[in-house]
């Protein structure tokens, strides 16, 4: 037996051997002894698992693994030194008493080396220890714990994970590149949306998937990256599956290293396609809203104009004023809902009559046609001219006399011009207004509309006879294919 | 007479504007101002035959989005004969693109003595 050999070489040495099957050192055989010696003197942590029930000598390494256990383990069998695991050594030792070696990488295994349960990571070699005649009485296992390692890969691949996660997760296009904008690494998404595998966007190869007029754009922003140490850019990327190009947001932080210089950009490319076309929306819905307040502007100084043209200053003015206001407005609130709602012939005329309170008995009053949608361009004029005529029903007209009624029926007719849409206006059972009553006539305005506003706004063709009892207007216009509305009810 | 209109008397002005109530208070203007208006037509196709068939033309407003067009056609037919005119427009007119060059924009609703004094100086 070796002198020194650390602290188990003490312990060994002074150990009761006699107590154990073995007895004392000086009755132990060659074998024994030279395998013991051998494992004392090694730096990697060793076990010596002796006779049919493995009695336990090992080395200082392996009492550094064995913790808690040691030094209650010198001498102990192994299946009851380690209870926990008794199963596992079992198996060793058959099979290696039977001349068999076993190896195990990385073999997970539950110890209670301090008291508690804890996971365990080892690479295991066993090999026989033979005797003097040669048959196999020990096994030598070599016992490396790799748990910190096992744990810190498993960490990296977690992390490793994560990262992939999030990378290939997130909606937008990742990529590294170095200090000059050349890609070092494109992430799954990248490739997925611009079709550039097989390391196509590396180096400068990104920038084919960028539409040609914004190259220059992006060219300068990689420029001005390394001074401002920022980078945001917009353009156009090709999408290979969509055949297309589609606008994303480019925008990257600079790695810098200890002493703060930029080693390399991590960057994102975020799809704003849509974003960009809500927003070309709706500058064009504000400018259209400009064009509709100025026109609407003009629209009011021409009817108060002619208003007063008609009425002259006074009370009649502000009436008729008012009255051709209001219609005005009810007409702009039918058109800021017409993209919901579509402002259909039916819905002009009933509003235009609800709003003068006229009488709704079906004895007096008969609309009836088809749903006909109107263009939002005619809508308003077309909307003014009913107007006129409602309330010149309702004032002088068909609902100031008992017997009076009235009818608006509307048809389409093909004609050899096209499709048109024929209304007639007709009211019936008028009474003469005495010359000596003071009821101000019909105003001119309303067969001004009719006979001149349509014509120039609607290229409408009409005709307005008024006799003693009866008023027929007929209002004849082109409607084209989109103004009827087949899949409205 | 107020000056500006002073200058309109005995001209003949062509108005192109497709809304009814914007072509009825232009001629109006126009009319009260002494000159004698073509017009008012609604459409290109209409402008370019009022055009054609009028031998004396001064001066012409054209409103620039009529429904369905843009006036330019009856700009260019008026550049041929050397007639000035100019644009109005209901847009922004930063949104409007330049039209043609030294043309002059007016937005709307248009004052007539800017029209007068930019027709007729």
């Amino acid at each position: 037996m070796p002198t020194g050999c650390g602290e188990l070489g003490d312990l060994v040495r002074t150990y009761d051997w006699a107590r154990t099957p073995l007895g004392p050192i000086a009755d132990w055989p060659q074998s024994l002894i030279f395998a013991v010696s051998t494992l004392l003197l090694s730096p990697v942590p060793i076990v010596l698992l002796w006779g049919p029930d493995g009695i336990m000598i090992y080395n200082d390494a392996y009492s550094g693994f064995a913790g808690g256990r040691h030094p209650q383990l010198l001498g102990s069998k192994v299946r009851e030194g380690w209870p926990e695991v008794a199963d596992f050594n079992d198996h060793v030792m058959r099979v290696v008493l039977a001349g068999g070696t076993l190896s195990y990488r990385d073999q997970e295994l539950t110890l209670h080396r301090y008291g508690r349960p804890e996971p365990v990571w080892m690479n295991l070699d066993y090999s026989p220890v033979f005797d003097e005649e040669g048959k196999p009485a020990g096994v030598i296992a070599i016992v490396v714990e790799s748990t910190e390692r096992v744990l810190a890969e498993r960490r990296l691949r977690e992390s490793e994970a994560l990262f992939r996660t999030l990378a290939e997760g997130i909606p937008q296009l990742i990529w590294r590149a170095g200090i000059d904008g050349a890609c070092i690494w494109a992430s799954p998404q990248w490739i997925a949306y611009t079709g550039q595998d097989n390391g196509g966007s590396l180096g400068w190869g990104w920038l084919e998937a960028v539409h040609p007029d914004d190259v220059a754009v992006a060219r300068t922003a990689w420029q001005e990256a390394a001074a401002s140490g920022q980078l945001s850019y917009e353009h156009r990327l090709r999408n290979a599956p969509g055949q297309r190009y589609r606008w994303f947001q480019t925008r990257a932080a600079a790695v810098r290293d200890a002493e703060g210089r930029i080693v390399e950009w991590l960057g994102t490319s975020t799809d704003i396609d849509d974003l960009r076309q809500l927003h070309e929306r709706q500058q064009v819905m504000v400018a259209e809203l400009q064009h509709r307040t100025r026109n609407l502007l003009g629209v009011v100084r021409s009817i108060a104009k002619q208003t007063m043209a008609l009425t002259g200053p006074g009370e009649l003015f502000k009436e008729q004023f008012n009255d051709r206001l209001s219609a005005l407005s009810r007409v702009q609130g039918l058109l800021s809902r017409s993209d919901q709602e579509p402002i259909t012939l039916r819905t002009l005329i009933e509003t235009e009559l609800a709003a003068l309170n006229a009488p709704t008995a079906q004895t007096r009053i008969r609309i009836e046609g088809p749903v006909v949608r109107l263009r939002k361009a005619t809508v308003q004029t077309f909307a003014l001219a009913l107007h006129e005529l409602a309330t010149n029903a309702l004032k002088y007209g068909a609902f100031t006399a008992p017997e009076g009624t009235l009818s608006v029926t509307w048809r389409i007719c093909e004609t050899e011009e096209g499709r048109r849409l024929l209304m007639d206006w007709v009211e019936e059972g008028l009474v003469r207004p005495s010359p000596t009553q003071n009821t101000f006539p019909r105003s001119g305005y309303g067969r001004e509309l009719i006979e001149q506003a349509l014509p120039h706004a609607l290229k409408a063709r009409t005709r307005y006879a008024l006799s003693e009892t009866a008023l027929e207007c007929a209002i004849n216009i082109p409607l084209p294919e989109c103004e009827t509305a087949g899949s409205l009810p | 007479m107020r000056p500006a209109a002073a200058v309109l008397t005995g001209r003949r002005v062509l108005l192109v504007e497709d809304d009814y109530f914007i072509a009825a208070d232009l001629r109006t203007w126009f009319e009260e101002s002494g000159a004698e208006v073509l017009g008012p037509v609604p459409s290109v196709d209409e402008a370019l035959a009022l055009i054609a068939g009028t031998d004396a033309i001064d001066a012409a407003v054209l409103d620039i989005n009529l429904q369905d067009d843009l006036v330019y056609p009856v700009a260019n037919a008026l550049r041929a004969r050397g007639v000035p005119f100019l644009f109005a427009t209901g847009y922004d007119l930063t949104v409007v693109p330049p039209p043609h060059g030294g043309v002059p924009l007016c937005q709307k609703p248009i004052d007539p003595q800017m029209v007068a004094k930019a027709l007729f100086g």
